[in-house]
């Protein structure tokens, strides 16, 4: 017997427009995020991203168009926002308030108890700095903070604004991973915009491009990185090579004595040419590098 | 609208707007000040030992509330912790007048009443002379000090500047009061207009008279203009402050 299982819509856009000063920020955007997935907001500076996901908020107001979170309108229901959790790309909370207070009042404000306090500050890794002033902590601890505020109060979905952004690769890795974790073990749904392909690649379960205001393309990260830009890199040690360039948030494949590397668009050469430069670092002479293929660059063209 | 939510939000904001250094070393300005002013100018009336308190006050109280109160609501906006509020499930309307709350009338409530509270315990016997003079007073400043705040705010979510805001308050509190001046110099040749509009402007003259009348001391009433000048302006801010940022406010 064939069984059909819908999905809860958890976000849902219809023909959103929103302008800023007769400037068209978002151009009939429309796209769903359903329970339990991960998705993937992707695109250049200026694509519309934060827009998106602020109207999606209803801290924005749009100019057209239908938004539904959790089932209600979040520019007139502000429960909408009552098990949405949020991340903003600049991570910022009351500067001088302790960070437990921060989140024990963020809590008070959700309904949630401050057992919940507890598990969002375990759940962030941040331990051992809860009472500290928000203003005091690293970049890593502050998004990391952040996360333990948008975690507070049990959230059935999680909004993240660029949330890897200005944190050095090491600590971009481990954000990535607790929201792979939060999705995996918690169920908690998330919507992650960043710049930066490959690191939304590594979590996403679906992917949404956008350029100049408009959806370009979406789907799951087969579909939407079918051919992307590759570049294949020869090197004296192609293992420790292919190690470094991993570790970038490159997809890597090891091929004879060279490796083949995806590359989402020209704006990650340079990462690319970093993970090149600390591969040398560790002793790697590099040979070579040829670009192989691109399409993604095309794919965004076609939405300007 | 559930009052709980914006309630917690005030408390958090309350937090971040009254964090030291800064509130608690006004504070204990303020405190020295109104226990100098009720020492030095022993007053034998409740109402002339408020006045004497709070007139060197209030001048405090605005500066603050323009230099911390709303550049600092300036500064939320710039640092984004506003979208912060906005992302809690509660509305614009109670953001705002949690904010409104916490960097205005707890703020100027506070200041207000800590060299009142210091007069009243060291002259007690005065002040138990006749409380009620002594409390309207008080409210007249506390009055003239929410205008302030309140037009204050509304400057500041408008130039979305720290610096901006705390220039264009402080140019507001002078300018309010060379006009104040010019019309209270004036009046003598301006007209018996000019002499309302001269207690008008500045509430806790009207309160004054209420004072006095309450003592029974003052026997000519207050005109309608003098009662509603200053609260119609608070009135109309407040109004424009929560509307414009319920429909106009974008924090991009």
């Amino acid at each position: 017997m064939l069984m059909v299982q819908w999905l809860k819509p958890i976000l849902v856009c219809e023909d959103v427009v929103k302008e800023y000063n007769g400037v068209r920020a978002l151009d009939r955007v429309a796209f769903r995020v359903e329970e339990g997935e991960v998705v993937g907001l992707v695109g250049p500076n200026g694509a519309g991203k934060t827009t998106l996901l602020k109207v999606s908020l209803g801290i924005l107001r749009r100019e057209n168009g239908r938004v539904e979170l959790l089932g209600r309108d979040p520019l007139r229901d502000p429960k909408a926002r009552e098990k949405v959790g949020v991340v903003f790309e600049r991570p910022n909370l009351p500067s001088a308030v302790p960070v437990h207070r921060i989140l024990s009042y963020a809590a008070s404000i959700k309904g949630a108890s401050r057992d919940e306090v507890r598990r969002a500050i375990k759940l962030a890794g941040l331990e051992g700095h809860e009472w500290k002033p928000f203003t005091s902590l690293s970049a890593g601890l502050k998004q990391r903070a952040a996360i333990a505020h948008a975690l507070v109060g049990s959230p059935s979905f999680i909004i993240a604004d660029e949330p890897t952004s200005n944190l050095d690769p090491v600590e971009r890795i481990r954000i990535l991973n607790l929201i792979g974790e939060l999705n995996r073990d918690h169920g908690i749904t998330f919507l992650v915009s960043s710049h930066i392909l490959p690191e939304v690649v590594r979590i996403a379960s679906k992917i949404v491009i956008m350029n100049r205001g408009k959806v370009v393309k979406s789907g799951t990260p087969e579909e939407v990185l079918g051919g992307l830009t590759r570049a294949r890199i020869r090197g004296s040690d192609v293992k420790t090579l292919a190690e470094v360039i991993r570790e970038h948030g490159f997809d890597v494949e090891v091929q004879g004595f060279s490796v083949l590397v995806k590359i989402p668009g020209l704006s990650h050469q340079p990462v690319l040419l970093e993970a090149l430069t600390n591969a040398g670092r560790r002793g790697v002479v590099i040979y070579s590098i040829d670009f192989v293929e691109a399409s993604i660059e095309a794919e965004l063209m076609k939405g300007g | 609208m559930s009052v709980k939510r914006p309630f917690v939000l005030v408390v958090l904001d309350s937090l971040d707007s009254m964090r030291p250094p800064g509130f608690d070393i006004m504070m204990l300005v303020i405190a020295a000040l109104g226990a100098v002013m009720a020492t030095i100018q022993p007053a034998s009336q409740s109402y002339i030992l408020a006045r004497l308190v709070l007139e060197p006050t209030l001048f405090t109280v605005a500066l603050y509330l323009g230099l911390r109160g709303a550049s600092g609501l300036a500064s939320l906006v710039r640092q984004q912790i506003i979208e912060v509020y906005m992302s809690y499930p509660i509305s614009r309307l109670g953001v705002i007048i949690s904010i409104i709350l916490s960097r205005v009338v707890i703020p100027a409530v506070m200041l207000l009443a800590l060299p009142i509270l210091i007069s009243g315990i060291l002259l007690y016997p005065v002040v138990l002379k006749d409380p009620v003079a002594y409390l309207l007073v008080f409210s007249g400043y506390l009055t003239q000090a929410l205008l302030y705040g309140i037009v204050f705010l509304l400057i500041a979510i408008i130039s979305r500047s720290s610096g901006t805001a705390s220039v264009l308050s402080i140019t507001f509190y002078f300018a309010y009061n060379i006009i104040w001046l010019l019309i209270q110099s004036l009046s003598s040749s301006l007209g018996s207009w000019a002499q309302h509009m001269a207690i008008a402007m500045k509430f806790y003259r009207v309160t004054y008279f209420m004072a006095l009348q309450h003592a029974g001391l003052q026997t000519t009433g207050l005109t309608l203009t003098e009662y509603l000048f200053v609260p119609s302006i608070i009135v109309i801010a407040t109004v424009s402050l929560v509307l414009y940022f319920t429909r106009r406010f974008e924090p991009t």
